[in-house]
């Protein structure tokens, strides 16, 4: 499946897509993991991506076999409730179709895993498309407060 | 006593720096583990209203006869009970469990449990070398123990007793005193349990623990800070043949790694064996690792402490879903995980603690001057540097690490949140003061079982093949092995004696039907005599859906009582086992009711009666799929979003109580009691007044 191209943000659009949300704008995911099933809050696109980075079942879904077992986890965002709130709260638009286009076209039988990863893909193209519109390198490190030093 | 049992148990009364024996004879009715565990602190703990950290608190530790055997999937067990620290707004009377190494080495030592009372005046650790037992000084000026994290108190132990370096694999003792090439079985608390902490864990080997329950502070409380034990001995069981034709017999569907089959969603895959054996696959990204003698290898080299057999998913649950949940999947959840249990703090306390102190940070309710202060980073919430001092202030009891140590409970109503945070469920715990593990609305046995309980019952049994398999085969685009009748019928065919499918019935009116009231009642029987009990681990049975047998069914009931016989000569069946276990579970209920157990207090907390999902921006329906039987015939079906009914509820209980021969104050009745062998029980509560 190939993703669609997004069109780049302007400053003022990537902005408002990676800013760090209030509680009242979160998100909310479900990770499936043999030791229980918890539901996951989300403050951020980039914390939705990285959570979606959880689900290892490309390496262990196999056609017409499953491995992994227990080991497996699946991380688990309702593509529609995600392009909700992508429109809404982060006020893209053009993410929130390109989700809901990718998610209809994976037939019902095929199960979540392509629906997925097509989601991380393009929202992982808005997220890059983004640190370059604002001129940040997502890889460069946090600046951090010293954890050590903070409860002194 | 032979046949599987090593005879005796090691009482260690720390006040008086004194050990006896007990007779494991004098405690055969109940089996083993559990069973005996509560019989023994029923009779040493006299007054079973005493708090958690009361030197007169009994902690055991217990094996069963399978222990130490070659049995499949619980020979390396072991049973912690005693009153717990964790239980919330009562510390209930409580077990936990851990797999390693330990219960072997206890058995060949010539042990079947141990029970620990009083208090010593100063750190110390018990040094158990087959029959010798030591209670030595773990102080500064001692063995120098006290302080030390899990990990380097135990390699200092394996120093202590093989009194070499402990990776070289010499012979402990001498020619006549018993040889063994192997580091005493250890278990311990860490700087949390020192410190008193509620959420304290007792951990073994880096990675096994027993972490609900507090039994981490207990430990701290009696000033004990690890057990150690090496046995040279050996183990008698009563028939050797029979244990290698049930082993022979469970080959075929549990580990014959000559010939890998295909698996099922979600369900036990066998790779991590056959890695470790070179066997049909050995592509797997890590090393198979497990508990003694155990085939399943759960433990898959999680751990970077490098002492096996390292840590299970639940450890890593806390770093996994914080790294996860807050962008930084970059974050070594192994490295994480190993930082949790060198501190000895209780895993899944963490699943329930950060998303809520997240939520109160970011309602401007916690943080630097706000209402609860605090300085801890939250703003880097997922990050290693984040995760080391978070867990550092909880076992150190440092900044809110204060009021957390005391579990989220009571750091919850400390700082007036608890009624508002438990009713809308942003903080989820699921009762009495245990954290949401899988869901009480969808999940009755579950959720319910808790709500009778003491504890999150962490018992997988349904959980596996109705709500994981099941849930598993849409979301990953498979197919279904069986029909939902087909599964039930499957299932129901072993649930003896009653062999009712209609006890799988998880629609909105079967989970409080009659139906589910013997199923609660059947799964609080089979988990506390044969698992609990004989102490098969609960990733090992109930086998219900097997990949690899023809037609899928599972050894349950065979697997049971299969090896439990063979190792003791008995011939007890299934039920037998059943029997055991509704006796064993109403010795613990009259124990409760000793410590103040009321009906009120057999409750879920609330936003599991108001909320169907969590509120977001978006909420939505997540797959939860379980069997449900609906305009008269079966389906899997989505029961997610719905929330309990407080007059269902409650009428459930009215009706589980008639069922288990309850009165209608949810304590064992007289008649009950005596029926179940337990007169002496029944005295002692008519004594109290409680019946």
């Amino acid at each position: 499946m190939m993703a669609a191209v997004l069109t780049p943000p302007s400053p003022q659009q990537a902005e408002r897509i990676v800013r760090e949300l209030d509680y009242d704008e979160r998100f909310g995911g479900y990770l499936y993991k043999a030791s229980g099933m918890v539901n996951v809050t989300l403050y951020s696109l980039e914390s939705t991506i990285g959570f979606l980075g959880k689900d290892n079942t490309a390496d262990t879904v196999e056609e017409g076999s499953c491995f992994g077992g227990t080991n497996v986890q699946i991380a688990y965002v309702q593509p529609a409730a995600a392009a909700q709130w992508i429109e809404e709260v982060l006020g893209d638009g053009e993410l929130a179709d390109a989700i809901r286009e990718a998610a209809a076209e994976v037939p019902e039988e095929r199960g979540y895993q392509p629906a997925m990863r097509a989601m991380r893909e393009l929202m992982s193209q808005r997220f890059v498309q983004c640190m370059e519109v604002l001129g940040i390198d997502p890889d460069a490190e946090d600046e951090q407060v010293p954890a050590e030093e903070a409860t002194q | 006593m032979a046949n599987g049992y090593a005879g005796k148990i090691l009482v260690v009364d720390l006040t008086k720096r004194a050990t006896s024996t007990l007779k494991t004879e004098d405690y055969k009715d109940f089996g083993g583990g559990h069973g005996i565990g509560s019989a023994v602190f029923f009779d040493l703990c006299k007054d079973k209203t005493v708090k958690a950290f009361d030197p007169a608190n009994v902690v055991t530790i217990m094996t069963g006869p399978i222990q130490a055997t070659m049995a499949p999937y619980g020979s390396g067990r072991a049973e912690v009970q005693g009153i717990g620290a964790q239980g919330y707004p009562i510390e209930w009377f409580t077990r936990s469990n851990f797999g390693g190494r330990f219960a072997g080495q206890l058995k060949f030592a010539g042990w079947d449990g141990i029970a620990v009372t009083g208090k010593a005046d100063k750190p110390v650790w018990i040094d158990i070398r087959d029959g010798n037992v030591a209670i030595r000084d773990a102080s500064a000026s001692g063995d120098g123990l006290w302080g030390l994290d899990t990990v380097e108190a135990e390699k200092r132990i394996y120093e202590l007793v093989r009194g070499k370096d402990p990776v070289d694999w010499t012979i402990y003792g001498g020619r006549d005193s018993g040889r063994s090439a192997l580091n005493p079985g250890v278990v311990g608390c860490g700087p949390a349990g020192e410190n008193l902490g509620r959420v304290a864990s007792l951990i073994h080997e880096g990675g096994g623990g027993a972490g609900q329950g507090g039994f981490g502070g207990v430990f701290g409380s009696k000033n004990l800070k690890a057990i150690s034990v090496i046995g040279t001995g050996g183990l008698d069981i009563a028939d050797p043949k029979a244990m290698m034709d049930a082993r022979k017999w469970a080959q075929e569907a549990i580990w014959d790694i000559r010939e890998l089959k295909p698996n099922l969603p979600g369900m036990w895959d066998m790779r991590p064996a056959a890695a470790a054996d070179g066997g049909a696959v050995r592509d797997i990204a890590y090393r198979g690792n497990g508990c003694l003698a155990c085939t399943k290898l759960c433990h898959g080299g999680r751990s970077s402490t490098g002492l096996a057999p390292g840590s299970h998913c639940f450890d890593t649950w806390y770093s996994a879903q914080s790294a996860g949940k807050w962008g930084h999947p970059e974050v070594d959840a192994g490295a994480a995980a190993d930082r949790l249990q060198r501190l000895g703090i209780n895993a899944w306390e963490g699943s329930v603690a950060l998303p809520w102190l997240v939520s109160l940070y970011k309602k401007g309710i916690l943080g630097p001057g706000k209402q609860i202060d605090s300085q801890l980073p939250f703003d880097q919430v997922g990050t290693d540097a984040f995760n080391k001092v978070y867990l550092e202030a909880v076992a150190y009891r440092k900044d809110i690490g204060a009021d957390l140590a005391e579990g989220v409970a009571r750091a919850a109503e400390k700082w007036g949140r608890y009624e508002e945070d438990t009713t809308s469920g942003t903080l989820a715990l699921c009762a009495h003061g245990y954290a949401h593990h899988y869901d009480a609305r969808t999940e009755s046995e579950w959720g319910f079982g808790t709500a009778l309980g003491e504890r999150d019952i962490n018992e997988h049994d349904i959980t596996w093949v109705l709500y994981w398999y099941t849930s598993f085969v849409p979301l990953m685009g498979a197919k279904h092995v069986k029909t939902a009748k087909e599964m039930v019928e499957m299932i129901g065919s072993t649930l003896l004696p009653y062999k009712d499918p209609m006890m799988l019935d998880f629609s909105d009116e079967g989970i409080y039907s009659d139906a589910m009231v013997k199923l609660v009642s059947w799964h609080r029987a089979y988990t506390r005599f044969w698992k609990q009990s004989a102490m098969y681990c609960d990733w090992g049975i109930a086998d219900w859906l097997n990949p690899y047998t023809k037609d899928y069914k599972g050894l349950t009931p065979e697997i049971e009582p299969k090896f439990y016989n063979a190792v003791t000569g008995q011939h007890i069946s299934f039920e037998d086992g059943m029997s055991m276990g509704t006796k064993i579970w109403n010795l613990d209920r009259a124990i409760w009711a000793l410590q103040g157990r009321t009906r009120d207090l057999d409750k879920l907390d609330e936003w599991q009666f108001r909320t169907g999902a969590p509120a977001a921006h978006s909420t939505y329906e997540i797959p939860y799929v379980m069997t449900v039987f609906e305009n008269g015939e079966w389906k899997y079906k989505n029961v997610w979003g719905r929330h309990l009914d407080h007059a269902k509820f409650e009428d459930f209980k009215t009706r589980y109580y008639k069922f288990e021969g309850w009165n209608e104050k949810g304590i064992p009745t007289r008649a009950t009691l005596e029926k179940h062998g337990l007169a002496k029980v029944a005295d002692e509560l008519a004594a109290a007044k409680k019946i």
